[in-house]
């Protein structure tokens, strides 16, 4: 069956999830991101609304953890890929290396360092 | 290494604000994620105020749907009179008097959807009424004051009588609330698990005792609209009356169906699991039957309502556009009442099919 479409910071917000591996939870998701989508800034909000419809497609799953001190006593919500999530992404990687090779193909290796 | 710029935590206000504006599911991760990123009040309080509209709109995504929120519409648009031909010397038009607490009470609505906490369905309608009568008449309250301070000009208020029609969709809110709102205890609602055999029979006394409160709300605000249609009927003797008795007819004989018939029936005398589930998903299946036939039957004087106010109205006075409007609502409420009957079938044929699996279990 073929994963669901994913957008661009869907896409994003999934590779934080998979890179920060049993961390993942608002603030590192939302570094996460940042770092992946350098120079451009990521609203913390977007990022959480990602979450809610990531979690709706059932491409993640979260949990509340036991309250912390450093964070006036709240609890963290947790995320985890699922198993479509990761498909998802896997796919969503194929079509970006194809689009990489394409771009390549045409410009060159070092087309990547012209910004 | 950074060093720790954070000195204190964020202001009490602040953060009781954020507490109060955050949707009380996202309120303890957000408010835990705001403070672990707190570096000054400033950067707080900007922060907070960038990411709410985020997290209302998700929830509103999450706990309203477009066919239940498009429903709620049309019981207010029927009832608030926005359809009614204007008449002559009218200040203003009736779809300005009526669309003002009709887009009130359903931005009150969607609010609600998003800030309400677990409620049992029968109680979220009735709140959900409430919330929609108070709404509607805050919006008056608020133009009787603009008016009184010449800031609107005289007519933008509901007439009087509409008031009396405006009560009809509290019923009708009630049940659209009790029967289609959506959990929004659970953010794990659509985990699939499939519930241990000897938690079956349980689990369809818990659904039997849903049916029979539903069933019950149902009758009560059935049977209200229509004592208030027959009283209004024998009284005023409306253009509509050929039209409404028949209604009215259909009605009581539905309610004296839904008396009888309406119940989930109770599980066979020391039945096995598999009768059960059999049993549970035959339920199940009429149930969702019988609901979709409910809405057909609430919703009917709507239909009649639109032909009679824009279509039939339309073509006297010869309005190209009313009748357009007129059709193109007739279309677009048909519709939301397929997609509601649609979404909730859908989760009935989920909860079907994890009954299934006890005559794999039987089978095996």
């Amino acid at each position: 069956m073929a994963s669901p479409s994913l957008g661009q910071f869907e896409q994003l917000v999934l590779a934080a999830i998979l890179a920060l591996g049993e961390n993942a939870y608002g603030v590192t998701i939302h570094a996460e991101v940042e770092a992946l989508s350098a120079p451009r800034k990521a609203a913390l909000g977007a990022v959480y609304a990602t979450l809610d419809r990531l979690e709706d497609k059932g491409l993640v799953s979260s949990w509340l953890s036991d309250p912390t001190p450093e964070r006036g006593g709240r609890a963290k919500r947790y995320y985890r890929l699922e198993e479509a999530g990761l498909q998802a992404l896997r796919e969503a990687a194929r079509t970006a290396r194809r689009i990489c090779d394409a771009v390549e193909r045409r410009l060159g290796e070092k087309t990547w360092n012209l910004t | 290494m950074e060093p720790d710029l954070r000195k204190s935590g964020p202001p009490a206000p602040l953060s009781g604000l954020f507490r109060l504006l955050i949707p009380p599911s996202d309120r303890e991760a957000v408010l835990g994620d705001l403070e672990e990123r707190y570096r000054s009040p400033i950067q707080y309080a900007s922060e907070g105020i960038r990411t709410m509209p985020y997290l209302i709109a998700s929830r509103a995504r999450r706990t309203s749907s477009i066919a239940i929120v498009g429903l709620q519409a049309f019981v207010l648009i029927a009832c608030l009179g926005v359809t009614l031909p204007d008449l002559p010397g009218q200040a203003m038009p009736s779809w300005v008097q009526g669309g003002i607490p009709a887009a009130a009470a359903v931005i009150a609505l969607v609010l609600r959807a998003i800030y309400r906490r677990h409620e049992t369905p029968v109680r979220s309608g009735l709140l959900d009424a409430a919330v929609a009568a108070l709404a509607m008449l805050l919006s008056q309250a608020v133009l009787l004051g603009m008016a009184a301070a010449a800031l609107v000009g005289p007519g933008w208020t509901l007439p009087a009588g509409l008031y009396l029609l405006g009560f009809f969709a509290l019923p009708a809110l009630w049940i659209i609330g009790a029967v289609e709102g959506r959990d929004t205890g659970d953010r794990l609602a659509g985990v699939k698990t499939r519930p241990p055999v000897e938690a079956l029979v349980q689990d369809y006394m818990r659904f039997e005792q849903r049916v029979r409160t539903r069933n019950r709300a149902e009758i009560i605000a059935l049977g209200l609209i229509a004592i208030l249609s027959i009283g209004i009927l024998l009284r005023f003797n409306p253009p509509l009356a050929p039209v409404a008795w028949p209604f009215m007819a259909a009605f009581v004989a539905l309610l004296a169906y839904l008396a009888a018939r309406g119940w989930a029936r109770p599980i066979p005398a020391e039945a096995g699991s598999e009768p059960v589930a059999a049993h549970y998903r035959r339920e199940l299946n009429r149930q969702n039957g019988l609901r979709s036939f409910m809405w057909w039957v609430w919703f009917g004087p709507m239909f009649v309502g639109l032909v009679a106010n824009l279509i039939l109205f339309g073509i006297r006075m010869d309005q190209p556009l009313r009748i357009a409007i007129g059709a193109a609502a007739l279309l677009l409420l048909a519709g939301l009442i397929l997609i509601a009957n649609r979404d909730r079938g859908r989760a009935i044929r989920e909860r079907v099919a994890a009954l299934s699996a006890y005559d794999e279990i039987a089978a095996g």
